[in-house]
């Protein structure tokens, strides 16, 4: 037992989504992470959910972490940094210091100052390359990241992901970074450099469609709910909501022909293999499936598909996924006591690790909750430093 | 020398969502063996698009890997999968729960074999409950996650994210937990088992929402393009195309409709502040978009190079493999495929300036290792004929 990365200390600049999650993955495994803020603090202190001015969004991110106040752009603030720099493996920057060579941030002089430092960096569009100082943001991050063009109905406008896809798959590889470099300076002694940008993360999802267009010219671009490789794969009205459902065998379009009483659509000749049912999928069969379900309800659909074997749910909002048994049981929400707020309601980490259990923690430091306490274990006297 | 140099990795994955793990094992350096079916390996291996009979989406995850071919569930299969988890760090597998337990091979047998393996595997629904027997595509895990319901425009059908996140998503969260298990135990010896669910993982992406509704019981459903935090933050057509801008706040405003030359817009009350914005977004975009659409994407990208305000034209694949920033950062690779020839795959977003991923090795034909591993663990050319014969290899 034990936590994974317990002795691991962290110091992190960074503010909002991104790297506030990738360091809550990390302090739950057991690292001691140091948020320094800017005197007007972590932009997500404002950001909804709020309850009497106090952010749940951020109580969330930023369980557990500790808080400093610092001008690390003043000189004086700059020779505290340097001081706590000393004391920690891993020092993480975000978007929000976008020249860090202007403040001396950059690894090059900090790794001066600390030969073995991981210097964790995410950005919009990364460290180097034509793009690198350009002005982001996140629906900037997916539109440069193609995951955009291939979302949306055929012929109509691009969507933007619903959720912070970016931020979350940026954040996963920050976090993986992080450790990877913990790894090697374990093995090796050695720090390193991380770069991590919302583009590049973005574009590592993409599937398939370099491989397609650079090999057969196919283009994968926005399809609606279906995919074109098998069929039925799609999202259909019914008479009470939505259900998707997912045929990519020949024996699960049977079998579902079978026990949703399509006997006609199962012997019809145009739809025998799955190449035929792919085949102008949208103007032949699809029509024709959507004729016959809308006059059902989602729940007879989904409960029919799954006795076959057939992946098959309803299109759920966010109460009735949250409210569903299968969340309880699986803890995918956690019922917390805070401080601040009294009983809340938190997602947990997506992952499990048997021996190192993580740890979910309530409540997010006040802005320079710590000052004092880490100013005086770096022996600086706090009478002289009041304004930080 | 690579991080993961002499570290190896038993790969029972298939598909998209655990490859999508191995597959960044595999580019920091561990030997990845995977574990096909005899009777055609890797569903991936009938998937589309395919050039010369061979499928560019196996190529396209499977890079740096080994393959060989095994019957897992005969005796003789079982045996050498323990003689392979011998000396082996890492067993990945990403089948619906309870599959490997069902073939002798769960973790507690592995354990027996190997006691500090590192045992991580991703299932659908969750390991709890009446779903987890169920299989799990990405639509159906984009269904029941919420995610659809927040995606597309309020007064349309929801809208799946187009690439199969809730693979890709979930195998790099199993990655994650793959390298603090492997941490853990080169600090202390031990192994561990690692979980990653895609429903659960799918569902923390929608953290802000969660936290509305369990906290204050509003539930928030698609707002097409628009941000709740900031307008005019959007998608519009122009002529050859679409284009993504967000101005963030008031200094921003003033820069756009100055740019823009759209003075008598910036004189108008209703839109003086950001959060005015926000609140008549809806009406700030019926005016924009006649005026964005008379537009090219690359004037309005020139307009706005100098200034602070995040622009760019919405870009779709084949722009992007001849993208400079792109193909500056090594994000569009290309490998010389043995049967497919030269192909463009997606680079690794992960840079370490101490570790440069291996990104040239092309993905295995089905059971290319078979001989030289199973020789490798010492079995002889008369046995491995044996076990062929018996389709057990």
């Amino acid at each position: 037992m034990g936590t994974a990365l317990q002795g691991v200390v962290i110091l992190d600049l960074t503010q909002k989504l991104t790297g506030s999650l990738a360091t809550m993955y990390l302090k739950n495994f057991g690292a001691e992470v140091i948020k320094v803020e800017m005197p007007e603090g972590d932009k997500a202190r404002k950001w909804e959910p709020m309850r009497e001015d106090q952010s749940i969004y951020f109580n969330y991110l930023n369980g557990g972490k500790k808080s400093i106040t610092l001008d690390y752009t003043t000189e004086q603030g700059k020779e505290i940094l340097l001081k706590l720099i000393q004391k920690c493996d891993v020092f993480c920057i975000g978007e929000d210091v976008p020249n860090p060579e202007r403040y001396g941030l950059d690894y090059e002089s900090l790794k001066k100052e600390k030969s073995d430092l991981i210097y964790a960096a995410y950005s919009y569009f990364g460290q180097e390359g034509p793009m690198k100082s350009k002005a982001g943001s996140s629906l900037v991050a997916q539109a440069r990241g193609v995951a955009m063009d291939m979302t949306g109905i055929i012929n109509e406008e691009p969507v933007q992901s619903g959720p912070s896809i970016a931020e979350h798959y940026a954040a996963g590889f920050f976090a993986s970074s992080i450790v990877m470099a913990l790894v090697d300076k374990h093995q090796r002694g050695i720090g390193q450099k991380i770069d991590i940008s919302l583009q590049d993360s973005i574009f590592s999802c993409i599937e398939a469609a370099p491989a397609a267009y650079s090999t057969v010219g196919e283009i994968h671009t926005r399809k609606g709910n279906f995919d074109p490789s098998c069929a039925p794969y799609d999202t259909f009205e019914t008479s009470d909501g939505f259900v998707s459902v997912g045929c990519a065998t020949q024996i699960q379009w049977e079998r579902f022909c079978d026990v949703l009483g399509f006997e006609d659509l199962k012997n019809d000749p145009r739809f025998l293999d799955n190449k035929g049912r792919r085949t102008d999928y949208l103007f032949i069969l699809r029509p024709l499936l959507a004729e016959k379900m809308i006059k059902m309800e989602k729940s007879y659909v989904e409960n029919q598909c799954r006795t076959q074997g057939i992946p098959c749910c309803s299109v759920l909002n966010i109460a009735e996924i949250t409210d569903m048994p299968n969340t309880i049981e699986n803890h995918f929400i956690k019922e917390v006591k805070s401080k601040k707020f009294g009983k809340l309601g938190y997602p947990t980490l997506p992952f499990t690790l048997s021996e190192t259990p993580s740890e979910i923690f309530t409540d997010a430091p006040a802005l320079g909750e710590h000052t004092k306490e880490i100013l005086e274990q770096l022996q600086i006297s706090t009478k002289n430093d009041e304004k930080e | 020398m690579g991080l993961l140099d002499g570290v190896k990795v038993i790969d029972f994955t298939h598909a998209y969502a655990g490859p999508f793990c191995s597959l960044n094992l595999a580019d920091f350096g561990a030997e990845v063996i995977k574990v096909e079916r005899i009777d055609g390996g890797d569903q991936a291996r009938t998937w589309g698009p395919f050039k010369n009979d061979y499928s560019a989406y196996y190529a396209s995850f499977n890079r740096g890997k080994k393959s060989i071919t095994l019957n897992i569930s005969s005796p003789e299969g079982k045996e050498i999968i323990f003689d392979l988890v011998k000396d082996a760090d890492i067993v990945c597998s990403n089948f619906k729960a309870g599959t490997l337990e069902k073939y002798g091979i769960g973790y507690d047998e592995i354990k027996k074999i190997k006691p500090d393996i590192i045992y991580a595997s991703i299932s659908g629904f969750g390991t709890e409950g009446v779903l987890s027997k169920f299989a799990a595509y990405d639509n159906v895990i984009q269904a029941i996650s919420g995610i659809m319901d927040v995606n597309g425009f309020e007064d349309k059908a929801p809208i799946k994210i187009g690439p199969a996140i809730g693979d890709s998503y979930s195998g790099l969260i199993l990655y994650l937990g793959i390298w603090i298990a492997y941490y853990h135990r080169l600090r202390t010896g031990h192994g561990q088992k690692v979980d990653v669910t895609m429903l659960g993982s799918l569902y923390t992406l929608l953290e802000y929402p969660i936290l509305e509704y369990t906290n204050n019981g509003k539930i928030l459903s698609r707002t097409g393009n628009t941000s709740h935090y900031c307008a005019p933050s959007d998608i519009f057509q122009v002529k050859d195309g679409y284009i993504a801008l967000t101005v963030k706040n008031d200094a921003m405003w003033e820069t756009f409709c100055e740019k823009m030359s759209l003075q008598q817009l910036f004189q108008k009350e209703v839109f003086q502040s950001n959060e005015k914005r926000v609140a008549n977004k809806q009406c700030l975009k019926k005016i924009l978009s006649p005026i964005l659409a008379e537009k090219t994407m690359g004037e309005m990208e020139a307009l706005f190079a100098d200034t602070q305000i995040p622009i760019s034209a919405v870009i779709d694949i084949v722009q992007s493999l001849e993208d400079p920033h792109l193909l500056a950062r090594k994000m569009v690779i290309e490998v010389n495929d043995p049967v497919i020839g030269p192909l463009k795959l997606v680079g690794n977003p992960m840079k370490l300036s101490e570790n440069e991923p291996i990104l040239d090795v092309p993905s295995p034909m089905l059971g290319e290792h078979t001989i030289q591993i199973l020789a490798s663990l010492g079995y002889k050319a008369g046995e491995i004929t044996q076990l062929k014969e018996r389709n057990i290899v």
